[in-house]
């Protein structure tokens, strides 16, 4: 009966792919004028409400290159498919740099004067490239591993300026500060890898993190699996424990900060969180705390997003020129006026609070610190990867008992695996 | 034409008379107006049937099939969630119910995908949606394992983050009625309301009238004139001009009538569609709620997340039953209308050769008499 399920899910996909083929191509059908004439660029992309009108208004249509965009949350799926029909879109914006590098043999390599290579760190440069050749560029960046809450309402256990892990330990077992939402739709448990992966970066340092990520540290080693009961211990500081933050969304958890009667206090989550916290209120953040002995210095997991550009029919020189706009200061500029972080050492680190200026600064290197920046674990990890080690944070949470079996599992999937990112961690 | 010679003289063309003159301009002009006519009325005919095929070809069959895919999702998601308290073995999957469902909204965004008016933009959400359908698939499949596997809160939240991927913002349901609008736009572009509105009347009836007149006034010449009681050709032809010219736009207006009804009978189908999935979504939703609040108490966003969605089913029921039926029927009536267009369009051809033929063949003998008489 495990061919139940199978042939449904077989069915779905024979029909959406009948449904792709009726559909025709990214490009195929010229139903107005600047289709006909090929110069209009199809772009899809991660975003999609108010962050696909941002995308538009503030980033795209000052290019003066013409466009459609689609948004959706799916893409990965959606572009496999059409790649393999051959009809990709001429650019495709992503989550993450092994969705690109999936896809590498399909990509147009970009010369450094399209990917504003100069104004980009070397750790920057490298994430998007494939065997040496860069393939992608970077749109907008984002901090994780940041601790939120409300300004003025640290909690008191902690220090001000900088809390401690022993502090956050003891205020987790005594008080329940977490906010936690680990549902997120098609990408639900990300949160919980994000914690996965800050909690590997703060205890075992960026050369153990980066070891993992690139497979060569196994998930069933005593890190990962010290990595995965601290992170119990923090599900166990949520109020309403496991099924609240399995229950909840990633977006809203947040919220309850600012809540009249406060629902937490705490909000482990990537700078881009604050769009979805309520209007007007105030917040501020500290990075999450060394957790063990690594004395490497001072180590942030970050996230971008990136594009590519298919080597696609007569579209291509249009193509070309909204990646080179995308990637350049023009372009970057227009991100920071959204009031997002740019990696583009060319421009000030800019941000409409001090918050926002110390996340700009850090992402553009310009802390002084020697900062090591390391790229979003499940981010760097192939889809296939990616997708096992959502689904394993989602049992664990359910059921903490599985762990060694999921353990397993992951270390199954990753055998199977040939994927190897361009780099993890750098400045 | 050369006219016969035998038994008479052959005389300069820069010799003709007034007479003939006149009647030789009122044949060009009638010929030239009759041609005229006929592209002026063939286009207005043309207008209004064309707006009329595409809006039995295209538009309600697009309507109806972002209709018919919504309905089935919301299906789908209602089937998945009632069917799960009762899921005990992993075999067994999210139900047939479901599975016809999801076939359904697949095959409804086919017939979609055949008719699309909206170009790429309409192909770009059209491929995301067959792609979207898959995904949310996949998730509810997992749901159901890990909730008949004994795992009831991932179950659970498996469900919930499936019906999140339909029902959010953003989400599945929202890009079908982004397509919606797509096909929407896409065919509203090609109303064929221009074709009889008050300021294009004049398009086809000034030359209409034009002939009409000259045909009128060419009889009172010829019976002034040249004492000639009745001319039988331009008789006839008056007569088959008034029988086309009037014909044509009365069939254009039927068309047009029709069309304007089924275009407000879609409109309100479109308004009053989400009536057709409410109550399931409603029991599905609230079956849901149910099995929250159990394993969650404290999940209080969610739980008012759900609310909001059950609070605009029911909302959505209080919506009138929309008029599917009479959108069928409608859609029959215009087809039926549209489709004789080919059979018009050469009636009108061979009228206006008729016309033109009467008028050359009543005129012919009358000009070649009066060539040199003043």
């Amino acid at each position: 009966m495990r061919h139940l399920r199978s042939r449904t899910t077989a069915l779905a996909l024979a029909l959406g792919a009948g449904l792709a083929l009726t559909a025709s191509s990214w490009s195929g059908q010229a139903s107005d004028a600047s289709d006909a004439s090929g110069r209009k660029v199809t772009i899809v992309g991660v975003w999609t409400g108010p962050e696909e009108t941002t995308f538009k208004k503030m980033v795209l249509d000052p290019s003066k290159i013409d466009y459609t965009y689609v948004g959706g949350r799916n893409l990965d799926q959606l572009i496999r498919s059409d790649v393999q029909n051959g009809t990709p879109p001429d650019i495709a914006v992503v989550a993450s740099p092994t969705d690109l590098s999936e896809f590498a043999q399909e990509l147009v390599p970009l010369s450094a004067a399209v990917a504003n290579s100069t104004a980009l760190s070397p750790l920057w440069r490298k994430l998007a490239q494939y065997q040496g050749q860069q393939y992608g560029v970077v749109l907008k960046a984002d901090l994780k591993g940041i601790v939120w809450y409300k300004q003025g309402a640290l909690p008191s256990a902690l220090n001000p300026t900088a809390p401690t892990w022993a502090q956050l330990k003891t205020l987790t077992s005594t008080s329940k500060p977490w906010c936690m939402g680990l549902g997120a739709d098609a990408g639900s448990g990300f949160p919980g890898t994000d914690w996965i992966s800050e909690i590997m970066l703060r205890s075992f340092g960026p050369a153990d993190y980066s070891k993992w990520v690139e497979g060569q540290l196994e998930w069933r080693s005593t890190q990962v699996k010290q990595a995965f009961k601290t992170w119990g211990t923090i599900l166990d500081g949520v109020r309403g424990g496991a099924a609240s933050a399995m229950l909840t969304n990633d977006s809203t958890a947040g919220a309850a900060m600012f809540a009249p009667k406060q629902g937490c206090s705490l909000d482990s989550e990537g700078s881009f969180i604050t769009s979805d916290y309520p209007a007007k209120s105030s917040y501020d953040f500290f990075p999450f705390p060394g957790i063990g002995a690594d004395q490497s210095g001072p180590a942030y997991e970050v996230a971008a997003n990136f594009a590519g550009q298919f080597n696609h029919g007569p579209q291509k020189a249009a193509a070309t020129r909204m990646m080179a706009y995308l990637a350049g200061d023009a372009g970057q500029e227009q991100w920071q006026k959204a009031g997002d972080y740019s990696v583009d050492q060319h421009l000030q680190a800019t941000g409409s609070t001090q918050a926002a200026k110390t996340i700009a600064g850090i992402l553009q290197d310009r802390t002084g610190k020697n900062a090591t920046l390391c790229f979003g674990g499940s981010d760097l990890m192939s889809s296939a990867m990616s997708a096992a080690f959502d689904q394993a944070v989602l049992t664990f949470a359910s059921n903490q008992s599985t762990l060694p079996d999921l353990l397993k599992q992951l270390q199954a999937v990753q055998d199977s695996t040939t994927t190897r990112p361009g780099a993890v961690c750098g400045n | 034409m050369t006219p016969p010679r035998i038994g008479f003289r052959q005389i300069p063309s820069n010799t003709t008379t007034t007479t003939a003159r006149t009647l030789h301009r009122g044949r060009v002009w009638l010929l030239s107006l009759t041609a005229v006519t006929l592209i002026a009325s063939l286009s207005l005919f043309y207008g209004a049937s064309h707006g009329a095929r595409i809006m039995c070809t295209e538009a309600v069959p697009a309507v109806s099939g972002v209709i018919n895919a919504r309905q089935a999702l919301i299906g789908a998601d209602a089937d998945a969630i009632t069917a799960l308290p009762g899921t005990s073995a992993p075999l067994t999957g999210p139900g047939n119910d479901y599975a016809g469902e999801i076939t359904l909204a697949t095959q409804s965004l086919q017939q979609v995908a055949a008719v699309n008016a909206a170009g790429t933009n309409g192909t770009q959400t059209l491929q995301l949606l067959g792609s979207m359908i898959s995904t949310y698939s996949g998730m509810i499949e997992n749901a159901t394992t890990a909730y008949a596997g004994g795992n009831r809160l991932l179950g659970l939240s498996e469900f919930w983050y499936a019906s999140n991927f339909l029902h959010e913002k953003d989400s599945l349901l929202d890009k079908l009625s982004l397509l919606d609008t797509q096909e929407e736009e896409a065919l509203g572009s090609q109303d064929s309301s221009f074709w009889i509105s008050t300021w294009t009347i004049p398009l086809w009836a000034v030359p209409a009238a034009a002939l009409l007149a000259t045909l009128v006034i060419m009889q009172v010449i010829l019976s002034r004139r040249l004492r000639r009681t009745l001319n039988p050709g331009l008789a006839a032809a008056t007569l088959l001009a008034v029988v086309a010219l009037v014909a044509a736009p009365i069939l254009a207006a039927i068309t047009d009538h029709r069309l304007s009804t089924t275009v407000s009978t879609l409109g309100l189908v479109r308004t009053d569609a989400p009536s057709l999935s409410a109550e399931a979504d409603l029991g599905g939703q609230s079956s849901f709620l149910k099995l929250l609040t159990k394993a969650c108490p404290g999940c209080a966003a969610t739980r008012n997340a759900v609310n909001a969605v059950t609070i605009q089913d029911r909302q959505a029921k209080s919506l009138p039953s929309p008029q599917v039926a009479k959108l069928s029927e409608q859609t029959d009536r215009l087809g039926a209308v549209a489709s004789v267009d080919l059979g018009l369009c050469i009636g009108l051809g061979i009228g206006a050769l008729a016309v033109g033929a009467l008028v050359t063949a009543g005129l012919w003998r009358r000009i070649y008499e009066y060539r040199y008489q003043a």
